[in-house]
Order: C-alpha cells, then structure tokens, then sequence
C-alpha cells in the first residue's frame, strides 16, 4: 500500500474510535496526511477553511484543488473543488458532501465564528467537535517510510548547515549561502526559520511533505559531548516528561516531535511533564549551553536512539 | 489615470504603526467590539507590528503570538513574539496549538480582559482545538474578527503602500538576476536558489510562496486535467529541467516589513519570443492598457472588469474573459498576498456591480492571454488607487524577453 494510504487508514481509524462521522481540515499538514497531495507551499498558517473533507465511515475525500497535478490518483477529478471566492459555493459543496448532513460529530481541525455558524448550516445535527488532536496522535509514530522520508530531507539541511559553516562573511551572507544550498540540494522550503548568528547554524527544510533538521556551532565539541548529547540518549521508549527534564542541561533545552513539519509532543522547561515517548517516534532535540547549541532529528527505537541527522557537520 | 510618483514612498515605521491602531480602534468601536483577539499571524502583525516569521506553517503555528486589542486603550497586548523595540504591552508567551499552553493562554487572557472576558463582545479570528478544549473565553460573547480586520486592511495608508513598494522593489532586482541564470538546461531547483539567495541579499527575510517556474504545456489538453477545464497555474511539482523554446510562467512573492509583493511574468528559456508568443503579449499589453484606463475612484469593479474584457474581445469568438476562470482579473495584496478587493471572480457579476474602487486600495493586475496551441502570456503589475486615478507600486520591471511595441 503506498504510504499517504497506509497514513490515511490510521487517521481514518483514529477518527472511527473518536465516534466522528466527518472531517473538515484547514490545516495543510493534516491534509497532505491524509490525501499525499503535493499543494503549493505558502509561508505561514492560514485561516481556518474548508480544505480538505473525509467522510469516515467511507474514506470519500474531496479536495480544494483546481488541477490534479500533485494529487495521488486515487483522489479523482470529480473529488477536486476549484478554488473559489464565493461563499455561497462553499456552502453548497459542503451540504451536498454524502454524509455531512447526516453527520452527528464533525471534526475540525481548527475553528474561527465565521466557519462554525457555515459547519452548523450544513451539518444540522452534528456536534462540531476539535480533532486536530486525534490527528495529531494518529501521527505521533513513524511509519518506515516516513521515516526514511525524514532522513532523505535531514541530508538536504544538512547540505545548508554545512554551507553556512563554510561560507565566509556576514551572518546574513551565510544564511543566503544556506539557503541556497538547501534549495540546490532538494528543497525551497524552510520548516523552522533559518537561523545564522555568529557561530551558531539551524537549518530545516521540508522535502516531500517530510521535515528534516540539525543545528550546530562552529567549532563545537565531538557528538558525544555537545549540549544535547545526554538529552538524546534519554529518548527511549517509556521516558517520561519528568525524566527528560532530569537528563537536560543547563540552559534552553526543547524536544518536539519531527514529522510533516512541527509535531507534539511538546516537552520543554514548562510543558509537556507527562508526555511519554514511544518507540517510532521522531523527535527534533536541541539544547544550548552557554558556549554551544545543537541540534538533531532523533528516531526513538527499542534501543538507542538513532539520529537521522547524523551527516557531519 | 496614472501619476507619477510624486515624492518617495518612505517607510516611516512609527507613524505605520499608529495610523494601523487608530484604524483599528475606530473599526471597533463600529463594529461594537470591546476586544479583539488576533492569532493570525497577518493580522498580529497589523495591530503589534510583531512582523511573521516566513516558516512552515506548523512552526509558525506553534508557539505563535497573540494580539489582543482592548477597546480605548492605548497600545495592544503581544503574548509571546519578539516584543522589543515596539509600542506594545509585551506579556509571556503561549502555545495555543498544545492544550497546556492554550490554558496559559486562557489564564493570560482572563487576566487581560477582567470583566469583558465574561460577556463581553469578543472578536476572534481563530481558535485552535487546544483553547477549544480548555474552554478558552467560553464566557465571552464571540464573534468573527474577520470582518473588522478585513475593513481596516482595504485601504492601505501610505506606509503601507511604502511597505509594498519596497517589496515589489527588492523582489523585482532578485528576479532580474534569477532571469540571467535562465539558459536551457537549468533546473528549477537552481532557479529557486538564485532567487532564495537573491532575496536575502536585497534584506529580505521572508520567502512566501514557494517560487514558482511553470513551465507551459503548449495545447491545455497536454497540461494537469481542471475543473475549469481551463489552464492549471501555479503547479510547482518537481524539478524540471527547461529546455530552449520553454515558455515559463513566473510567479512569487516575498514580504517586507509584513506586506508582500507579487511578482509574475513570462520567459522564455534560451530564444526571443516566436511571433505567436510575441502577439499573446502585445493582447496581455493592451488588456492592462484598457484596466488602467479604467482604474479611477468610483469604477465599479465591473466597469474594471468590462474594459479589460473589451480590450481582448476581438480575439475570443467564444466570450471568455482574458483572465484565468479560477483566479481574477485584479486581487489586493498587502498583509496577505491576495486578500480584498477581488475584481471578476467566481464571486460573480453582481458582486462585482456592487463593489467600487477607492482611494487606499492596492490592486495587483493579473490578466492572462492563452492562445491553444501557441501558449499564453502572463504578468503581474501592482497599483495603488489614489483620489484622482492610480500610481505604480515596485518600480516597474522590463518584460524581457518580449517587446513592447514603440
């Protein structure tokens, strides 16, 4: 089974389990979850809209695109919405969707006034309820694939980093050198903001809807010995929050999932004491002391961590 | 009609960010709202100055700042964001996407509004399932800040219009470069890094959308299959490698100090234009020439819309408009790359009757000419609507390699 399918099926179960009948997301990385499309790429978050429907108990998707470039064949032509400015045409697609107006749970992924009166017109019945977080938990281990994926754009940041390492000038000239690196080697889009100050590097990209990234410092110490290296060995199946926080350093310390871009589970100094990590994880580890920071992309495993990241620099 | 640029549009931040918060209360005070409460990063960026961060949208989304505006009050609250140097009333950060976080947030806000928090008139313009989870402002009243932001941004001051003529500028010079490195042969991916690079170099930080460089199936049917049965554009999958002849539409967009610019033309790889293509731009040429014509305070839009049409008749048998059914003939730009006013959308005739131009407004012109079997020609101009007609916005960029007919 391709992978957006193998993904799919997992959000689908994870939805069924929650009791919702229909799924209105906004969010593009729930979207490319779920149906593999490859849509243009804009900085930033958007407001919440119906982008993207699925009809649980069926599978039925139908998506906002106006061509089937980039759209996995299994979502046909007769499934794509054009883009449109017209809220009337919204309305009517959304009512006319089999299921939404039978629908007794409707999970969104975000929620603005505006769109939950548009919900509540054409889902009569339906509760309009938040499942970004059961997405989010659906996404929360890695398939093989998905792994791969994330070492495959690991290897294209890392591409960046060294570039900003080598490159002589400004803080401003390394980074546009990153940048560029980054783009020749395989993506034009950044996950995190790219950062360059004085020794310090971070590049992230976003390849084929998969994040990967690191962090380093000019002239920092061997892997062993740098700011997150005991952070690291900590991610193992079953440590808690609470136990991670015993393994930081001094200093800014974050761990956060690593997948189609920025995922939980969040655990830094403030949050995240309870989470529990779990084998097929992918985490992003970062932690700086005063002389260094660093920073890796960490698949947790029965056994040691292994970092995808592991391209020197 | 146009005017030249009288003067210099020069950015003069202070006052940017005092005429944006008076707009801002005085829409409010309209719109009988006691607070505002913003988490869409433009919008953030339109009451704080508090500029976004050009990442994926699940970083921004993360651990984004908060703005809320009070009612009469004399300067906004920023929740997180980088406070410094502006004239906001900084408090700590939250992470509204996490619910440890949107309770923060909902502990910040209850502490924020104090009594408005319980049934006061409260506009929002997004929530995340974690502050619906933790019950963030249920005792408010709610309603959508969506139209309140929307009626403060359609008429741009001039700092604004300073913003995105700097924009266009910076972004126009990137592509001069990047149309230099355009020889067959090259992929898109190293045209992508010229101007990634580009970009930097002209202080630019903020990337938009990623760049696009499509190349043009000659015959529609060649292309990705549409609902419009009409032209797929902007496609952006792979990395083709262009080839002498391929006729490219360009599209991007980078934003300073928060406002975007938006760059589109046409190329071709390694050839000057065939006689086919060089008439598809002398059409496009004459289609803005009727919009600018037309372009005055109290046009309608349809009227806008009607002489750009005019323009193209005599060589569309079938009626169409000389602009692509999914998009526009004209859309704004300023905090968002495309946002109000919208000119000849599926929004229809009668929206169109309705709607007038007026000072303030920043109209980006996008007609697009396609003649099957020869190709197509498209570009983008930006203009500001004044009290007596138009200026241009960016400076102006050559349309090489085509001609402009003496």
């Amino acid at each position: 089974m391709s992978l957006h399918l193998q993904r799919r099926t997992r959000a689908v179960d994870a939805l069924a389990a929650a009791g919702i009948d229909m799924l209105v997301a906004g969010r593009q990385d729930h979207i490319n979850y779920i149906t593999g499309a490859h849509q243009l790429w804009t900085a930033g978050a958007r407001p919440f809209g119906p982008v993207c429907t699925l009809h649980v108990a069926t599978g039925e998707i139908f998506l906002l695109s106006t061509w089937d470039e980039g759209v996995p064949d299994d979502i046909d032509l007769d499934h794509l919405h054009g883009i449109t400015w017209n809220g009337a045409i919204i309305y009517q697609r959304l009512a006319a969707n089999p299921g939404m107006a039978a629908a007794q749970r409707v999970g969104v992924d975000a929620w603005s006034p505006g769109m939950a009166g548009l919900l509540s017109a054409v889902a009569p019945n339906a509760e309009i309820v938040p499942a970004d977080d059961i997405l989010l938990r659906a996404r929360r281990t890695k398939l093989p694939s998905e792994v791969d994926a994330i070492r495959a754009a690991c290897a294209v940041a890392a591409e960046a980093v060294e570039a900003a390492l080598a490159h002589p000038g400004t803080d401003a000239q390394r980074l546009a050198a990153g940048v560029e690196a980054m783009a020749l080697a395989g993506s034009s889009t950044p996950a995190a903001e790219p950062r360059v100050h004085g020794p310090i590097v971070d590049f992230s990209c976003i390849r084929f809807h998969y994040e990967g990234g690191l962090g380093r410092t000019a002239g920092g110490a061997p892997s062993e010995a740098r700011p997150h290296a005991a952070l690291i060995a900590a991610c193992v199946p079953g440590a808690t929050g609470h136990d991670l926080r015993q393994a930081a350093p001094d200093g800014d310390w974050l761990i956060r999932g690593s997948g189609m871009g920025f995922e939980p589970p969040v655990i830094n100094p403030h949050y995240g004491k309870s989470e529990v990590l779990e084998e097929h994880m992918v985490l992003s580890v970062s932690a700086s002391t005063s002389e260094e920071y660093a920073r890796d992309t960490v698949l947790v495993t029965e056994s040691t961590p292994e970092i995808l990241s592991s391209e020197e620099p | 009609m146009s005017k030249p640029l009288t003067g210099t549009l020069e950015l003069d931040v202070g006052r940017l960010r005092r005429e944006r918060y008076a707009k801002l209360q005085a829409q409010m005070a309209a719109d009988g709202l006691d607070v505002l409460v913003l988490l869409h990063g433009p919008h953030v960026a339109y009451a704080t100055d508090c500029l976004p961060i050009a990442a994926d949208a699940t970083h921004v989304s993360a651990n984004r700042p908060v703005a809320v505006v009070l009612a009469d009050q004399f300067q906004p609250c920023l929740l997180g964001g980088d406070p410094d140097g502006l004239d906001v009333d900084a408090h700590p950060a939250v992470w509204p996407d996490i619910d440890e976080g949107a309770a923060d947030l909902g502990a910040q806000l209850d502490a924020i509004l104090g009594k408005t928090a319980r049934g006061g008139r409260v506009g929002i313009d997004l929530m995340t399932g974690a502050m619906r989870r933790t019950g963030v402002l249920s005792a408010a009243h709610i309603t959508d800040a969506a139209n309140t932001m929307g009626a403060v941004k359609l008429h741009k001051t001039i700092d604004e219009l300073a913003c995105i003529h700097q924009a266009q500028a910076r972004t126009n010079r990137a592509m001069a470069t990047v149309q230099e490195a355009l020889v067959p042969g090259v992929r898109r991916s190293e045209l992508a890094a010229v101007f990634l690079r580009r970009l930097r170099e002209e202080g630019i930080d903020a990337n938009m959308i990623d760049v696009i460089f499509q190349p043009m199936a000659r015959r529609m049917a060649d292309g990705p299959r549409t609902t419009t049965g009409h032209l797929a554009f902007p496609t952006w999958w792979g990395d083709p490698v262009y080839a002498e002849g391929d006729l490219i539409w360009v599209d991007a967009g980078s934003d300073y100090h928060g406002y975007a610019s938006d760059f589109g033309r046409t190329w071709v790889a390694g050839r000057p234009p065939n006689p086919g293509e060089q008439r598809c731009f002398e059409r496009w040429l004459a289609v803005m020439d009727a919009s600018y014509e037309a372009i005055v305070p109290g046009a309608t839009f349809a009227e806008v819309c009607a002489a750009a049409t005019a323009a193209d008749a005599a060589h569309q048998p079938d009626g169409e408009r000389p602009w692509m059914p999914h998009f526009y003939l004209v859309h704004g730009v300023g905090t968002e790359s495309a946002e109000m006013p919208f000119l000849g959308t599926d929004d229809g005739p009668d929206f169109d009757a309705a709607n007038t131009l007026e000072p303030g407004m920043v109209l980006v012109l996008e007609p697009a000419i396609w003649d099957d079997g020869t190709g197509g020609y498209r570009a983008e101009e930006i203009v500001a609507v004044t009290e007596d007609g138009w200026i241009p916005l960016g400076g102006g960029h050559p349309y090489d390699p085509f001609e402009v007919p003496a």
